[in-house]
Order: structure tokens, then sequence, then C-alpha cells
């Protein structure tokens, strides 16, 4: 009678809810500050896959669901969609922004440097078991640049245009306004360019990553090299809706990664390199390098089925996919008890071919 | 636009009925354009809610567009009020509309719904919101929604009928359960939701007002008052509903209303209404609104479903047990 | 948690979104338009257009009240929602451009909203979805405009008209309608 004892209506929720969060113990506003200064790539995580940028909300997010991920995004997301749109936001050119780490595969040296920037890539991967038992003594302080940033980083997809290498960028005038949303239309396929940027900028890091890597290890055909993999802080720009005057809103960390693979026919009817995109608020280069590498494999004539444009967006979408599985948690003994019906009708109809010799 | 009336009227935490204006309007005009499509799943944003995605975030969506303060509004799962994910979503209605609520289906001026169809026939003035998993009929024979689309357009449901031939070329039988797929108004295939094929027939005809919604898959569609929904079957192998005669609630001695088997040990089983309301009015012996199949079991509409064949039900169905 | 309540033109809006769903769910059939003083075809762009929206209109105020919704305009053969009052010759010329939708997308067709007069012009039998057996109605608009609406309407493509009386009352008549004049 196991399940009699979930139902019960508003009181078992509210009992339920309450143990929950008992077990978790309660938080003070210090706790949500220190997961705000010490696990930014986590809110990152939460912020991209939520599609908010508010490092405060994502923190709450994190520390009322007891550091289920899943939920966190879901909190974020709901908060969302009760926000008014108030403006636009002015396109943002990534080669200007605070660029703190920009890297390439692709050449040994690239026109404005390789920047490693902040980065765990090169350190040990050993737990720094003294840190358990008594506040970090090992932080030591980055060594300052012996020269000022430059103000923009240029791009080496520009190099490969100006070698005509790559198809030249079409420049696209479409206002912001009239950008395709994905959160004010749904997601059809083909689905437009900006709507498949912004499903791969919200996607799931974890999904992104099994459908990506399916592809690295051939299911894509598609054997692409990094070209560029940037992080960097970017200034929000909106129009005064009375002035005019442009003004900053404040400053996301963003980052973006671009693939190139070869042998793709250019406009002139050349081979030419083909470029994979991926971008989204907060630094997380896995889900990017895994995002920009589908990018390109759902352009392919006929891409393997997992990298069609419709089984990644639809598939790698953390809001939907993770509420899906865990409401196969709900009741379901009414469609249960249906499916039995015809099974024993199945069964009913084979027992009565045994005893008549047929089938 | 604003009005003195409007920057007048204080400021409040959420919108009411939770969803903003703007996807309030969006929700509406997709409503009427499936409502003029019968059986047509009419793409939508579909915002995210405060609850999980495939917890009834779809049917919540239309039901929040719909909700008015005079509203009495009812929500069901699995045919019982009391179930957990029900009354979440009834307090959450109830919350952000600040709605009367009911458990009876003829108080309700709206139904939210998962899996069921009450058993009392609803009037022509009430609108019954189902909750839809999955919107798309073709997804057990073209899983990729795109192409499915494509079916839809030229009306080319062949890989349907394939699908259910090849049920009864392998098992003699119709293997389908719940979620019986169904030609709405002669044109369009539709899922009706996971309602048992009990409650499939209902749907034909109806006199209310029937909007399907899939939060995750961002689906809805409708099905009009008085709109033919025929079940897809073969003239020689009828559509059949669930075959419980024989069985009987456990509490009431109710028989011939959808019932729900709970196992008991020794591998033997005992049955409850599924629609919680009836039984509760069965029980306290209330008053009944017509049903829409009678005590023998007999569908209201005359002749709509094919003359039941006898039991082929196993021994089981003789095993109801009438203690609990 | 203080419950929200609707503001005086959310419950507007929320009506008039009521009377359309009815109208459209059973064709014919007369609903009462509570459009809070503003005229009936007003009312009806005000429940369902914003930002997000097109129209086409020839009546210069109301032109100028959807354009403050933000709602977008178009030509006749691209807007989503068109508004005729009253519905003329010139009003036929630009019905007969309206989207119809197409097969992968039927929802894509237009909405027409019209103003009509209950009880005048020619009478009609309408059948299909939301009617049971048959509706009459005449609903004030002339022979034209059935006869375009029988040329460029197959279902599922076709345009949703939305009849306003002035009387503060509206039909709806969806594509899924068959309309004979009798």
């Amino acid at each position: 009678m196991a399940y009699v004892a979930t139902r019960g209506g508003e009181r078992a929720i509210q009992s339920a809810e309450a143990l929950y969060r008992w077990l978790n113990r309660q938080y003070d506003p210090g706790f949500v500050r220190d997961l705000e200064t010490h696990l930014p790539y986590l809110l990152d995580r939460v912020m991209g896959e939520g599609s908010l940028w508010a490092p405060e909300l994502a923190a709450l997010a994190v520390a009322q669901t007891g550091g289920d991920l899943y939920e966190a995004v879901l909190l974020l997301r709901a908060y969302r969609s009760t926000q008014p749109r108030i403006a636009y936001a002015e396109p943002i050119d990534s080669g200007s922004m605070l660029t703190v780490r920009r890297i390439s595969a692709a050449f040994k040296d690239i026109p404005g440097g390789q920047i490693l920037g902040p980065t765990l890539d090169y350190s040990h991967r050993v737990l720094h078991l003294q840190n358990s038992a008594k506040p970090d003594q090992s932080l030591e302080s980055p060594e300052n640049a012996r020269s000022g940033a430059l103000a923009t980083i240029p791009y080496v997809a520009d190099w490969h245009r100006q070698t005509g290498l790559m198809q030249p960028l079409k420049p696209d005038p479409t206002p912001p306004a009239e950008i395709p949303d994905l959160t004010r239309d749904p997601l059809l396929f083909p689905a437009p360019r900006a709507q498949r940027l912004q499903a791969l900028a919200r996607s799931d890091t974890g999904g992104v990553l099994a459908l990506g890597y399916a592809n690295m290890r051939g299911y894509g055909g598609i054997h692409p090299t990094v070209n560029e993999v940037r992080l960097a802080y970017a200034q929000v720009q909106v129009k005064h809706p009375v002035t005019g005057a442009v003004f900053s809103a404040g400053r996301v960390r963003y980052s973006q990664a671009e693939v190139v693979t070869k042998f793709k026919t250019g406009a002139d009817g050349k081979p030419a390199l083909e470029l994979g995109f991926a971008a989204t608020l907060g630094w997380n280069e896995v889900k990017l390098i895994a995002a920009s590498m589908l990018d390109t494999a759902m352009d392919l004539p006929e891409p393997h089925p997992a990298h069609t444009e419709e089984f990644v967006l639809s598939h790698t979408e953390p809001v939907e996919s993770s509420g899906f599985c865990i409401h196969y948690k709900l009741p379901h003994y009414v469609t249960f008890g249906s499916d039995l019906d015809a099974l024993r009708k199945a069964r009913a109809q084979a027992e009565s071919n045994e005893r008549e010799g047929v089938g | 636009m604003s009005t003195l009336a409007e920057l007048a009227f204080s400021r409040q935490d959420y919108a009411y009925a939770f969803l903003d204006a703007f996807a309030k309007r969006e929700l509406r005009r997709k409503i009427l354009k499936a409502i003029a499509i019968p059986g047509y799943q009419v793409p939508y944003a579909s915002r995210e809610v405060p609850m999980a995605r495939g917890w009834g975030t779809g049917g919540l969506q239309v039901t929040l567009a719909l909700v008015g303060p005079k509203d009495t509004v009812k929500v069901i799962d699995q045919g019982d009020d009391d179930s957990v994910n029900a009354a979440n979503l009834r307090r959450f209605i109830a919350r952000m509309a600040g709605v009367k609520t009911t458990t009876d289906a003829l108080e309700a001026s709206l139904i939210q719904s998962r899996h069921r169809i009450p058993e009392e026939i609803l009037r022509p003035d009430q609108i019954l919101v189902l909750q839809v998993p999955v919107p798309e009929p073709l997804s057990w024979v073209e899983p990729s929604y795109t192409r499915a689309r494509e079916l839809h357009a030229d009306a080319e449901y062949g890989l349907a009928w394939l699908g259910i031939y090849e049920d009864l070329v392998r098992y003699r039988s119709n293997t389908h359960g719940a979620d019986y797929p169904v030609l709405v108004n002669g044109r369009y295939l539709m899922a009706p939701s996971p309602i048992p094929r009990w409650d499939t027939p209902k749907l034909h005809l109806a006199q209310h007002l029937t909007l399907l919604s899939a939060g995750r898959e961002k689906r809805l569609y409708a099905v009009p008052p008085h709109t033919e929904v025929r079940p897809l079957e073969f003239s020689d192998v009828p559509f059949a509903v669930e075959d419980q005669r024989g069985w009987a609630d456990a509490q009431t001695g109710v028989q011939n209303k959808f019932m729900t088997e709970i196992p008991l040990e020794g591998g033997q089983s005992r049955y409850q209404l599924s629609d919680s309301d009836y039984a509760r009015k069965a029980a306290l012996r209330l008053e009944i609104g017509a049903t829409y199949y009678d005590d023998q079991g007999t569908f209201y509409i005359p002749g709509f479903l094919a003359e039941r064949k006898a039991s082929v039900a196993p021994s089981h169905a003789e095993q109801s047990l009438g203690t609990d | 948690m203080k419950t929200p309540s609707p503001t005086p033109l959310e419950a507007r809006d929320q009506a008039v979104f009521l009377a359309l769903m009815w109208a459209l769910s059973r064709p014919g059939e007369v609903q009462k338009l509570e459009t809070g003083g503003a005229n009936g075809l007003e009312a009806v762009g005000l429940a369902l257009l914003d930002l997000e929206t097109s129209f086409y209109t020839s009546d210069p105020a109301l032109y100028q009240t959807f354009l403050r919704l933000g709602a977008r305009p178009e030509p006749p053969d691209k807007a989503a929602y068109l508004f005729f009052s009253p519905v003329d010759e010139a009003a036929l010329d630009a019905i007969a451009q309206a989207p119809l939708g197409t097969l992968l997308h039927p929802e894509q067709a237009a909405t027409l909203v019209l103003a009509g007069a209950l009880g005048r012009g020619p009478r009609l039998r309408l059948r299909g979805p939301g009617i049971r057996e048959a509706t009459l109605l005449e609903a004030g608009l002339l022979e034209p405009f059935w006869r375009l609406r029988a040329e460029r309407i197959s279902f599922p493509l076709g345009w949703d008209a939305l009849v306003v009386f002035s009387q503060g009352e509206c039909v709806g008549i969806p594509r899924s309608t068959l309309v004979e004049v009798i």
C-alpha cells in the first residue's frame, strides 16, 4: 500500500518539502554570498543553462535546491519568465570585449597573441588535502602583465577570410527586436540560425558534451580544429528609450568557441573552411567546444541521426529533458492499467490461437 | 496603453494568474487557431512555469490563460483530485488566480486533467484541459516531429494504419493501451493524451470544449464541441475499450466505470474507481449526473462503439475481492 | 503571498478573449462581447495584438490604436490580423489577399475581424465542428463576401472570421465551418 502513503494532497506535499529542507540544513545569506565568490564556474553553468545573468539569484537557486543543478536551472528559468522585457541590448562585438583568455589550436601564434588567461588546463589534478584542514596557504598573486591588454583582439577567422580560405561574412542588418527568439517562438526545424545558437547557448552541458563527443569519436564525420576559444567580460549596452543615449546596463561573463573544418565548398565554388560557432553566458569551455562542433555537424548534407538539428536541439534542452525524465515518477496507473488490458487481451488471444492450433 | 485606473492599480508581486500579459495573449491567440483547426497541433512559445516540464506545464499554461476570478477549478491526476501532483497544481492555480476549487466535476467551470475524463457527462459551458506528454500521434511510427508535420500536412496516415495492422498480424490483437490515436473532424490524426481507451469515445461529439496542451513539446490543440473524433479502427477489428467487466469497486460495489487495479499479496487484485469524486458521490449516495457509460457499461451515443465480444479476459476478472 | 487580482484591462481582455473562444467553438452562435466602452473591433484588437503580431486595417483610428500597442502594420497579404469596417468592395479586395496558411503551418492563416449586422443580409446555414447539426445566421455580410470565402477556403487552409456586431455581440466563423447561403 506504499502508493497510498504518497497520496494525500497538500499536507503530504508540504511535509515532503519540509523534510527535504531539514535534511539540507538551513543556509544563511553569508553562504549564498560565498557560493557567488567561490563557485563562479558552477554559477556560470547554471546561469548559461538558465539563460539569465544574475549571480546572486543563481547562488540562491543553488543553495535553495541543495546543489541539484537541474532544479536550480529550472528556478532561474521560471523566474526569468516572470520578468518583463524592457529593452533589446545593442549587438556586442566580441573582438572588443575585455578578453581574459583567447587561445587557438590552429596556429602556434596568432594576431593578437595566444592569451592563456585563467585556466586549470595545465595544473596537476591533485587534491589539495591540506586545505581541508586549514585555510589555503598556497594562493599566489598572479603576475601582472608586462603590457596593457589590447583594446581589440582580432579573430583568427578574420585571417582565414582575408586569405580567402573562408567565405566572407555577410553583414546581417536585422534589428535586435526582429531576431527570432527561442523564448517567444517555438523551435521549428530547420531552425533560424539565431534560434539554433540560442538553443545551444541554453543547452545542457552534459547533453551537449555527450552528443559532441559522439561527433568527435567519428559519428559526425567531421574533424574540426579549435580555431579559437575566448573568455571575456562583456558590457551589455542598452539604448535609453527617451534620450536615445547608449549606456552600460552591466557586465556579464561571456565565452565563445569557434571550430573550423576543411573542405566545404565555398561561395567561389572552391573548397573552403567551414566555421562552427557557439557562445554562452558565463565561462563554460567544455560546452562551447562540443556545441561549436555540433553546429557544423548539423550542417552536413546527411548528418548522422544523432547530429540532425532536431535531434541535437530537442534532446539537449536541460529543463525539458530533466523534467520529462523525472515525470516518470508521477503516477501512471491509468496508462499502465490500459496497457495491461491490451497485454492480457493479446495473451488471451495467443492462448486461444494455441488451442486452435493457428499462428 | 496606460489608463488612470490601470496606473492607480496597486503593484503586485506576480501578474494575475502568474503569466504576464504577453504570455497570455500569445496562448490565447494560439488557442483560437487551435479551435479553428480541430486536432491540429499549434506550436506555441511555452514559458517556463514553477513546475518541472512534463508535470502539467502545458495544461497549466492553458488554464492560466483562460482562468478568471469567477471560475471554479477542478484538477485531477489519474482521475484523482487528491493525487499529489493534482493537489500541487490546484494549490498553485488557486494561489495565483484566486479561484474557487472543487472536486465535483459538475461544479467546475474549468477542469484540468492528467490522463482521465470524468465519468459524468460534461456540460456545454465546461472546459476540459488535458495535459499532454507526447502531442504527436505519429511519434510511435515517426520519431522526427519535423517529418511527422509533413505527414500531417499531406494527411498521410498510412504509417499509423500500418502500425496497427502489423500489431494485428503479430499478436492478432490491437496492443494500443492508453493514448489511442483518433482522427478528428475526418482530417487530423490526434493524440488524445494518455487517457484510457475507456475515455476516448467521450471526445466524440462532446458538448464541452476540450483543449490539449503539451508544455515541453510546445504544442496545443483542441477538440471543439460537436466534433467527430473517431479512433483508428479496421471495420473487422473494431476499437475496444478496456475490458473490465466483472470488476467492482471495493468500497461501493460500483461496476462499469473505469477502475484502477490494485495488486494484493498472493497475486490477487482489488479494484477501485479511478474517478475519485465519482467514488465519493457513490459512497455518500449523493446525486450523480448523467454518465457517459450507464450501469451496464453501455456508451451514451448508440452505435458508436461496436458491440462487445464475450469477455476474453482471463480468470483474474473473477478475483475481485469485496474487501478493503 | 497575496493572491494577485486582474487589473481592469486584464479583466476586459480576458472577457473579450473568452467571448471569441466560445464564438469560434460554436460557430454562428451569438456571444456577448463585453468591450468596456471600446468599440467591438477595437476591443478584439486590444485583446489579441501586441509587439509580436502584425495587423492590417483601413480604419485610421484603429490603425493608430494598434500602432500604440506595438503591433506591426503590414499589407493585407502579410498581416496576421485584418480588421474591416465596413466590409465593402475595398475590404473584399484586401481580404482576397489575406494569408491562408500553408499545409505545414495552417495556423499562419489570417484572422479577419469584421463589422457585421446581426439579423441583416443573406441567410446562412452553418455546419461543421462546434455545430450540432446546423445553425442559421444572418450576419450582415453580403453575398460577395461568402462567394470569396467559398473560393479561398479549403480546409485546413483558410482564414478564420470573427464578426462583431454593434450591440456588443459577436459570432465566429472558423475555416472549418461549411457556409451555405440559403
